[in-house]
């Protein structure tokens, strides 16, 4: 059998230990591999190459993917899906192993329909795809808003400043919740959860009349305060699946908060480094045996299924159910970070 | 009768990693090894001025030799010369120096340990030159101040800023991007010269070298051309274009400096405009002050520490200490700070740079009549 390899939408730490899973169980099973170059629009330019275990080889503790990604959605117009599955058949690929998150992963669910035979690898650090516990580069992102915390909470102490950290994790706000928990912010902002400024204000005020002259506040880049009503937005742009490119609420709330408050306030965007470097054992560990559960989903002739870890177990599950509804952060642990305002 | 010989301690200015370690070193130097007592004074001259102090003993410093930020406190807003005060409801600066001197005086303070950057340690000379006993400690992450070969703070800045690049490099390869860095250093570039050529970037821009648009979209397209789709481009925030200006966030006010920032988003916008490349940007910040100080400037802070309780001792007041090679000396503040220390624009660093084919972002031409 052989088998097309590809990753796409934003990258994460632990693409490259799922590639090199996948393609050490294909050949250790008699099967060929073939790297698919920048997702999906690398199909529809059919740039493909040859995938052995020298090109695996001293790629599981780096980031990045040695593949290339893009936010190409193929399915929009007919010609790109069209040319897709030509390449799909000139390629002379059986199964795809397609890692991404809910965008790549509907155009996988999308293809399945349209009879390609098709797995899905589940990666994002947002960790909002339904269907799992877990994502492919979550822990190796709230390990870097852990640390970001830990840096700040030192200035924040020696200035007497509230810092405040902005955080990617698009409309979830598992990143900011789950790395605010462990770096011990005071404040968490998550989407899921609407929030007045005056609230935020009156919280730091508070740690301040108890002698706490300094306060944490992680931000969601897509938490939302009621006095604005919207997200805050970068720029005006949407990619190809519709999403825009979220960003500045951290700004906007520094800038409130120091005018209402009058104590100092900083203001960390910290960006694509949560994408970035090596990834943690966690991710190492999940990639691998999302990738070789992958392989034998393709090799048992499961096909149109996403690997997903529930509890401790890797198990399968339709794409289809996996991305059904949404995948908002876990009350409990909302419920915990507000413990510690 | 002597009395026990008593000294101050203060912090001031930005917080920088070793603070902690300079506190415990000269807490515990001058209490354990001399016997004297030391005051702690919160929050700069600050604390000096509305009484916050606190007596600094053994166990106040226990543990805090890991920790970053300062146990002491401190402000960027201190200056005794320019003090914003409120009167009659209006928003005033005075000078309030002749104060701090009677406040050293009343509490019997034999020496001041001041530790701080360019700005403390100027307001330091003047009091100095007041007659106030004052021992400097040099603290930056900036590595500015020209007295001193390294200050403690920097070491550890430069390595967060390099496992920013790190980090940034592999998704930047994953999306063939261009990343744009902003790191702090004020109008000196040697956070982002350092950990530029240390992780690798393929452009970096500092203050010291006005740098040409066109040279900065030449370095991208031309590794575009060996089939380099990514690159990334370190920009201190002091850095800007020839003939341009510095991006600053924010105005400053009474009693405060303006503040720096913005330079990377904007050469982020310029170079996506140029190129059409996807581009991004980072901006380390606040990240760059926090966290363990590293073993290099936990030793460097210890010393300097031990060292100002020797100068106490030996009556060499006015002075600052400094490492000069290896050797810990302290030179008179005046010297130390008379001139910021920048990068050489022809010195080693910026040429090994160069000779690793990296971008300084000054345009060829200029680099030709530099040799002329």
């Amino acid at each position: 059998m052989r088998v097309g390899v590809l990753t796409g939408g934003g990258d994460a730490p632990g693409l490259n230990a799922a590639i090199r899973a996948i393609t050490r169980r294909a050949l250790e099973g008699g099967h060929e591999v073939i790297g698919i170059r920048k997702g999906w629009l690398g199909l529809l330019e059919g740039e493909a190459f040859v995938l052995d275990r020298d090109s695996v080889s001293g790629i599981l503790h780096r980031g990045g993917t040695i593949l290339g990604t893009s936010r190409t959605n193929p399915l929009k117009k007919e010609e790109d899906t069209s040319r897709l599955l030509s390449n799909i058949e000139r390629l002379g690929i059986d199964a795809l192993i397609a890692i991404g998150g809910d965008d790549t992963l509907s155009v996988a669910l999308g293809l399945h329909r349209l009879g390609v035979k098709v797995v899905g690898v589940p990666k994002t650090m947002d960790n909002d795809v339904p269907g799992t516990d877990y994502t492919i580069g979550f822990d190796t992102a709230v390990n870097i808003v852990m640390d970001a915390c830990d840096r700040l909470h030192t200035t924040a102490e020696a200035h007497h400043r509230v810092m405040i950290l902005e955080v990617m994790g698009r409309d979830a706000g598992w990143v900011a919740a789950v790395g605010g928990l462990a770096g011990g912010a005071d404040i968490v902002l998550v989407p899921e959860s609407p929030f007045t400024i005056d609230e935020i204000c009156e919280s730091v005020r508070k740690r301040h009349s108890i002698g706490r002259t300094f306060s944490i506040i992680v931000v969601a880049e897509g938490a939302r305060p009621k006095d604005f009503g919207v997200q805050v937005t970068q720029d005006a742009r949407v990619d190809a699946f519709g999403h825009i490119r979220l960003g500045g609420v951290g700004a906007l709330l520094a800038r409130e908060v120091e005018a209402r408050t009058s104590y100092e306030t900083r203001v960390t965007v910290l960006g694509h480094i949560q994408r970035g470097g090596s990834p943690t054992v966690f991710d190492r560990v999940l990639a691998t045996r999302y990738g070789v559960a992958a392989m034998e989903a393709a090799e048992a002739g499961r096909f149109g299924v996403m690997v997903a870890l529930r509890g401790t177990k890797i198990t399968t599950m339709e794409l289809e159910d996996a991305l059904t509804g949404s995948s908002p952060l876990s009350p409990d642990i909302y419920r915990l970070t507000q413990m510690f305002r | 009768m002597t009395r026990k010989r008593r000294i101050g301690l203060l912090t001031g200015g930005g917080d920088c990693a070793g603070l902690n370690a300079v506190i415990r070193a000269v807490v515990l130097s001058a209490v354990g090894s001399h016997g004297w007592e030391v005051i702690g004074i919160e929050d700069g001259f600050d604390g000096l001025l509305h009484n916050r102090i606190r007596p600094m003993r053994r166990e106040s410093v226990r543990g805090i030799l890991t920790q970053g930020g300062t146990i002491l406190g401190t402000t960027n807003r201190g200056n005794p010369f320019a003090w914003p005060v409120i009167h009659d409801g209006r928003h005033e600066v005075i000078d309030a120096s002749g104060t701090v001197l009677e406040r050293l005086q009343s509490l019997e303070l034999d020496a001041l340990v001041v530790i701080g950057g360019d700005g403390t340690l100027h307001i330091a000379e003047a009091l100095i030159k007041m007659g106030a006993p004052i021992v400097g400690i040099p603290k930056t992450i900036d590595n500015d101040i020209a007295g001193t070969d390294v200050t403690f703070g920097f070491d550890t800045a430069r390595v967060t800023a390099t496992d920013a690049i790190d980090k940034l490099h592999s998704t930047a390869e994953s999306h063939h991007r261009i990343m744009v860095v902003e790191t702090m250093g004020r109008n000196a570039g040697w956070i982002a010269l350092e950990s530029g050529i240390a992780g690798g970037a393929n452009c970096i821009l500092i203050p010291e070298i006005p740098y040409s648009l066109e040279a900065v979209v030449e370095s991208v397209e031309s590794r575009a051309a060996l089939g380099r789709r990514f690159s990334i481009v370190v920009v201190s925030e002091g850095a800007h274009p020839a003939g341009g200006t510095q991006v600053y966030q924010s105005a400053g006010g009474p009693g405060t400096l303006p503040r720096l920032g913005g330079i990377g988003q904007q050469v982020a916008g310029s170079v996506a405009d140029a190129t059409r490349r996807e581009t991004r940007c980072t901006v380390l910040g606040h990240l760059q002050r926090g966290g363990s100080p590293t073993p290099f400037d936990r030793l460097l802070a210890t010393r300097f520490g031990v060292h100002a309780t020797r100068c106490i001792e030996q009556g060499l007041l006015g002075r600052m200490v400094a490492v000069a090679g290896n050797t810990i000396v302290a030179i008179p503040i005046s010297e130390a700070i008379a001139e910021p220390k920048r990068v050489p624009p022809d010195g080693e660093l910026v040429q090994t740079a160069r000779a690793l084919g990296m971008s300084v972002g000054d345009a060829p031409a200029d680099m030709e009549s530099e040799r002329n």
